[in-house]
């Protein structure tokens, strides 16, 4: 009975350690600007993606400053512009 | 997303900003504002009031009463909102996310494009004003 019990335990650990192997720790830059793309577009937005760098709001200070608690270390990630929106465009940034 | 947060690099949290082009220094102390609010509960949170501090776009927010409704909604997702006037636009953004909540609700979109309407109309009138 013991013996059983352990060979479970061993092998939920084998599982686990495969599944580990192949989970990512977090995806790629390009991927989350797609991923946001995609979900607007299943929203029923007509979002445009836009090449990185070629928008002038790229360009640092992303922040006034005036609240407190804003990083200076911040990633452009880039631009989508939905059509048909009060605002002008969405700007992805990362952390660090 | 793994619970493992590397030590190095740029870290997996995310913040949209909804960004309205133009200067927004010319007029910063009449665009800057915040969202506040008062929740309710531990397990079961609800926010029960929120509104907006800041310059006199605040007021103007404070009047819709569509965009409150909305906010009770949305601030418990979104955290915070913040208008944030600067040199290359107005951003309107949230607190930073997590990758795996990066998406937005479709109220909160709308909440957004209603916030974003309202700067641009008192942006437009303190320019006409000005002149």
């Amino acid at each position: 009975m013991l013996m059983d019990s352990n060979l479970k335990s061993l092998f939920v650990g084998a599982i686990c350690l495969l599944n580990m192997e192949g989970e990512k720790d977090y995806l790629e830059t390009e991927d989350v600007r797609k991923l946001f793309f995609e979900h607007l577009k299943s929203l029923g937005k007509d979002a445009e993606l836009i090449d990185i760098g070629k928008l002038d709001i790229e360009k640092k200070p992303y922040y006034s400053f005036y609240f407190s608690g804003r990083s200076r270390m911040v990633d452009n990630v880039g631009c989508i512009k939905v059509k048909g929106q009060n605002f002008d465009h969405i700007h992805l940034l990362r952390l660090g | 997303m793994s619970e493992f947060v590397p030590l190095y690099g740029a870290l997996p949290y995310y913040q949209t900003h909804f960004v309205i082009s133009g200067n927004g220094r010319a007029f910063e102390n009449q665009l800057i504002a915040r969202t506040m609010k008062k929740t309710k509960g531990i397990i079961k949170k609800q926010v029960i009031d929120a509104w907006w501090e800041g310059g006199s776009i605040a007021d103007r927010l404070n009047q819709d009463a569509n965009l409150r409704a909305l906010l009770l909604e949305i601030l418990l997702e979104e955290a915070n909102i913040y208008i944030d006037p600067n040199d290359n636009g107005i951003r309107i953004y949230s607190d930073w996310k997590p990758e795996y909540k990066i998406e937005i609700s479709k109220k909160a979109l709308e909440a957004y494009n209603i916030i974003a309407g309202h700067v641009k109309n008192h942006l437009s009138e303190l320019t006409v004003s000005r002149k």
